[in-house]
């Protein structure tokens, strides 16, 4: 479970995160969805423990593993490499057991320059999961592929959160992509939370094919711009 | 052979071809008093790789120039690693580093003489007091050079302090580093070209330049050959090295 209250992050310049108080329940998918430069990386840098609050608490009782925007692999480690540096010791998970997993097991021995944007980013994430993280923030983790990868990434993402039964938090400025890989949506304004939206179609890998699923967008769409829309007034 | 490697040496073939073709056709142009023909240095040459002597000179040189810039090498990188890694060393090193680099080390030459003898170690230290700095700034630089997002991935992968080291800041630092050691075999010639006129009857400095003071010219230019065979075959070396080490940069 994820818990804050009262999360507070000033950046130097003085932008950051307001007074954020959110639950994510264990086991339970949620994203965070909203324009650029919204804070919504920054609240997850706060949960994943690269910023220190200026104000406010975090409580998080699991395990918890990021998946970056850019993939963040190192470029001089093969695949197999990059994915051993999260094999901690006690842990019984194999790297090849997990690029398998992901469909990649095939470019263990190459290195990252040598792969596709998507297969990289299907290393970054084999690699928080052989860390056995029963918790997964992923910032915006598909933001850097064409459409077509994308979903194909999407899958693959909602497949595991289903079967390993993660905790997930979702930072996407895409509409598609939060209601696709998540329960519950929450709006952020400029550094603050502005209401969220429960998705009835969750979960469906076959969602996209729903009539049902693109009312939701709309929808949700128009919850956004309704944030957009008071924000210039603030 | 290789495709690769056929490639690599058809370059190379061309490459010299087309210095003998500009070296000879200034000798044409300025007179063979001056410059002389590629032919005749060839023939005195020979007559010096026969003789032998050339050898003693030539590898002299060599274990100067390998010894100070493995040194150099040695010292100066994880010096340079620290600095790029930690603010407050760095607030130390840099400025050391800015204030002692540009200074003519060549001139320290006599006290380096009183310091550590007129033999092959006082010019092995000139070459590392010349070669270092450029080191310890392609390594901190490399480090600096480290995107955000891999420092990120090592703290969330909780990577600990060693494995940052071997994994993250010293793989960073290489591609830098092996481009600092090439320019440093062109620097560590030219100094340890002065410095093997004073105190030493051996080395491609001295054969040089004591041919030059006897105006035997194409004596001085099968030396200028050989030297140049010597820095070819280090930077060769380096590169090989390189492509070993920083395999990723060649796949």
């Amino acid at each position: 479970m994820i818990s804050t209250s009262g999360l507070t992050y000033r950046y130097p310049g003085g932008e950051g995160i307001t007074d954020i108080s959110i639950v994510v329940a264990a086991g339970e998918s949620c994203a965070l969805i909203g324009p650029s430069g919204c804070g919504k990386s920054t609240l997850l840098h706060c949960l994943s423990g690269l910023l220190a609050p200026t104000s406010g608490s975090i409580s998080i009782n699991a395990p918890t593993g990021l998946v970056q925007q850019k993939d963040a692999l190192f470029p001089w480690l093969t695949v197999e490499e990059n994915v051993q540096l999260g094999v901690r010791r006690g842990v019984p998970t194999s790297a090849t057991t997990i690029l398998d997993e992901l469909g990649v097991a095939a470019h263990r021995h190459k290195f990252p320059g040598q792969l596709s944007g998507g297969e990289r980013q299907r290393v970054s994430i084999a690699r928080t999961l052989v860390t056995r993280p029963e918790i997964l923030l992923l910032d915006e983790p598909s933001s850097a592929l064409d459409a077509f990868t994308r979903e194909a990434l999407q899958d693959l993402v909602l497949a595991i959160q289903q079967e390993h039964t993660l905790t997930a938090l979702y930072v996407t400025h895409h509409i598609e992509e939060a209601l696709f890989l998540s329960e519950r949506i929450l709006l952020m304004g400029r550094g603050y939370v502005a209401g969220e939206f429960r998705n009835p179609l969750f979960p469906d890998p076959e969602a996209r094919l729903q009539g049902r699923f693109y009312e939701a967008a709309v929808e949700l769409r128009k919850k956004l711009n309704d944030v957009m829309a008071a924000e210039r007034y603030r | 052979m290789r495709g690769g490697v056929r490639e690599r040496v058809t370059a190379t073939a061309g490459g010299l071809a087309g210095v003998v073709a500009i070296w000879w056709g200034l000798s044409l142009v300025l007179g063979p008093n001056l410059i002389p023909a590629p032919p005749t240095v060839a023939a005195v040459l020979g007559g010096l790789l026969v003789e032998g002597t050339i050898f003693r000179h030539a590898s002299a040189s060599l274990l100067r120039l390998v010894a100070g810039i493995g040194t150099a090498v040695l010292i100066g990188v994880p010096v340079g690693l620290l600095s790029g890694v930690s603010h407050r060393a760095d607030r130390l090193i840099s400025p050391v580093v800015y204030v002692l680099y540009p200074l003519p080390k060549i001139a320290f030459l006599p006290v380096f003489m009183v310091l550590f003898g007129l033999g092959d170690l006082s010019k092995i230290v000139l070459l590392v007091a010349v070669i270092f700095f450029q080191l310890v700034l392609a390594a901190r630089d490399g480090v600096r050079d480290i995107p955000r997002e891999l420092h990120y991935a090592a703290v969330t992968l909780r990577l600990n302090g060693p494995t940052r080291f071997r994994r993250l800041y010293l793989p960073s630092a290489l591609p830098q580093v092996f481009s600092a050691v090439r320019i440093s075999v062109g620097i560590g010639i030219a100094v340890l070209f002065l410095a093997e006129n004073y105190a030493t009857t051996y080395g491609m400095g001295y054969f040089i330049m004591n041919n030059w003071v006897m105006i035997n010219y194409p004596r001085m230019f099968a030396g200028i050959v050989v030297l140049g065979v010597v820095a070819a075959a280090v930077l060769f070396g380096v590169d090989a090295i390189e492509r070993r080490v920083c395999r990723w940069l060649h796949v």
